[in-house]
């Protein structure tokens, strides 16, 4: 009687389960009494009721490790990504200032999307004063420019006189 | 006044309860838990020291609330009509507008964030989910905010009145007649303006004192704000004689989003906006986000803009002796289009 392997994606974390021993002299599924290698994950015979699989072959191939994890190659590929992602994501968007202005950068493009990508008011934007003084400035045709969290008041023209 | 015209109400078979706004109906229960357990709560979760209930029930602002609900426990109790002293005009203007304030402070905490916020017992001692499913945040400020929404639909309801009295002169009447513009702006109709202590010539008031205090009748009469002008004497008068306490007397235009009406002319929208007195030729008009904002003597008054505005740009107002006049023009950006890409 031996402990019967977890799936890859099981983690352990739950109750004991009854069934979680079994028998290793019990007869493989296949009639032949061979494996089949496509409902394996890891290359060794699980048993008992259907699991869900990985098909295809690991980077580790089935000489893997014991664990059936190849950690160095893991490794090794996350940093090749961190070093892709900061040399033609990172790089480029350190010197975009506006979101807006660099749709084709993925950085700028999300932050716009999450709708952080508003830059601060900056010196040189239009200012509309609340009373209504310089809201002369403000083109009627284009409209006051809606601000973040500010009210934008709205010019008022002339004085009417209705009969 | 009040006291006159529950007085008034009881002549007429009818139950009237007065509330004293100015601070002597006392702390409600609701609102003391309301300060004291969850925005005290909140400090406490925050880092703050406790404070004792005391002090935050002290705040105005809670003894507003109260009278609020106060005036609401009455309605419940069965009452025919409600009577509430608001005291002076900024204290009335204070008590009309703190619902909306509050209402605002509310949405801008309910976040998604306090939503996650769990409570945290005084002793620090873990508590079973289980067997007393705590409160959060989140649920606690909602459940504050449907009791102050509750409060500013009742002071927004259409059989809500106020009526103002003043002093028969010059810097009375100036007051009254702008706070008439202003609390209808709010929302509230003004059915009554009462120009109290007038003097007769009965009583001995000189000719050129009479003269005086009719002029300033007059003022309240030419401001046309739609509310009844009536005097009253030494001997207070609820309603001018022959009228009913319970009107209808008169009532002022008041600004809220059934009330403002919106036009669509051949390449813009226009959105009428009623506004009295010096509210008509004073008042700003903004736009936040979905809402727009009228701001006058102080006092924002917020209406949610009708849908098809919210893809619209307010491009300018004008004035009219009805109020203001708002132009919104389409924006492009946000506006439906059709399978071809033009606008729908």
């Amino acid at each position: 009687m031996t402990a019967r392997r977890q799936p890859w994606w099981f983690s352990g974390d739950d109750a004991e389960q009854p069934d979680a021993v079994v028998d290793e002299d019990s007869g493989p599924d296949r009639p032949d009494g061979g494996l089949d290698e496509d409902s394996v994950s890891d290359g060794s015979a699980d048993q008992g009721e259907p699991e869900p699989v990985v098909t295809g072959s690991r980077p580790g191939g089935d000489d893997a490790s014991s664990n059936g994890i190849e950690w160095t190659a893991l490794l090794a590929g996350a940093q090749r990504m961190v070093d892709w992602a900061t040399e033609k994501v990172l790089a480029p968007h350190a010197e975009h200032t506006d979101p807006a202005d660099h749709p084709q950068c993925v950085v700028c493009r999300t932050m716009v999307l999450i709708g952080e990508g508003r830059s601060l008011v900056t010196d040189d934007e239009p200012v509309t004063d609340p009373q209504g003084a310089g809201a002369e400035d403000v083109e009627a045709e284009s409209g006051p420019v809606p601000a973040t969290g500010e009210i934008m008041w709205i010019p008022i023209r002339e004085q009417v006189r209705e009969p | 006044m009040c006291a006159a015209t529950a007085e008034a109400l009881r002549e007429e078979g009818l139950r009237g309860v007065v509330v004293d706004a100015t601070s002597g109906a006392g702390t409600h229960p609701l609102a003391a838990a309301w300060s004291s357990a969850s925005l005290g709560r909140l400090g406490a979760e925050a880092g703050a020291d406790p404070l004792p209930a005391t002090h935050w029930a002290s705040l105005a602002s809670i003894q507003q609330l109260s009278a609020l609900l106060h005036v609401r426990d009455a309605l419940d109790a069965g009452s025919d009509t409600v009577i509430v002293d608001c005291g002076p005009l900024d204290r009335a203007r204070q008590l009309l507008e703190l619902p909306t304030i509050v209402l605002r402070v509310l949405d801008a905490a309910l976040t998604p964030r306090l939503a996650m916020r769990r409570r945290v017992p005084p002793d620090g001692s873990p508590t079973d989910p289980a067997t007393d499913p705590p409160p959060t945040l989140f649920e606690e400020f909602e459940g504050i905010r449907g009791e102050v929404a509750s409060l500013a639909a009742a002071l927004a309801h259409p059989a809500t009145t106020m009526r103002l009295a003043c002093l028969p002169e010059a810097d009375s009447v100036d007051r009254i007649l702008r706070a008439t513009a202003l609390i209808s702006m709010m929302g509230v109709s003004v059915d009554g303006l009462v120009a109290n202590r007038c003097g007769r010539k009965a009583d001995g008031w000189a000719k050129e004192l009479l003269a005086q205090q009719d002029a300033q009748v007059a003022r309240l009469e030419g401001a046309h704000s739609g509310a009844l002008v009536w005097r009253s004497t030494t001997r207070v008068r609820a309603v001018p004689k022959g009228r009913s306490v319970v009107g209808p007397l008169g009532g002022t235009a008041v600004l809220d989003e059934q009330t403002a009406h919106l036009t669509a002319q051949d390449e813009e929208y226009v959105l009428d906006l009623p506004l009295v007195g010096a509210a008509a030729t004073e008042a700003q008009v903004g736009r936040l986000d979905d809402a727009l904002v009228v701001a006058f003597d102080g006092v924002h008054r917020w209406l949610t803009l009708p849908p098809v505005l919210r893809r619209c740009r307010a491009t300018s107002a004008v004035r009219t002796e009805a109020g203001l006049r708002v132009s919104f023009v389409p924006d492009m950006s946000v506006w439906r289009q059709d399978a071809r890409g033009s606008a729908a």
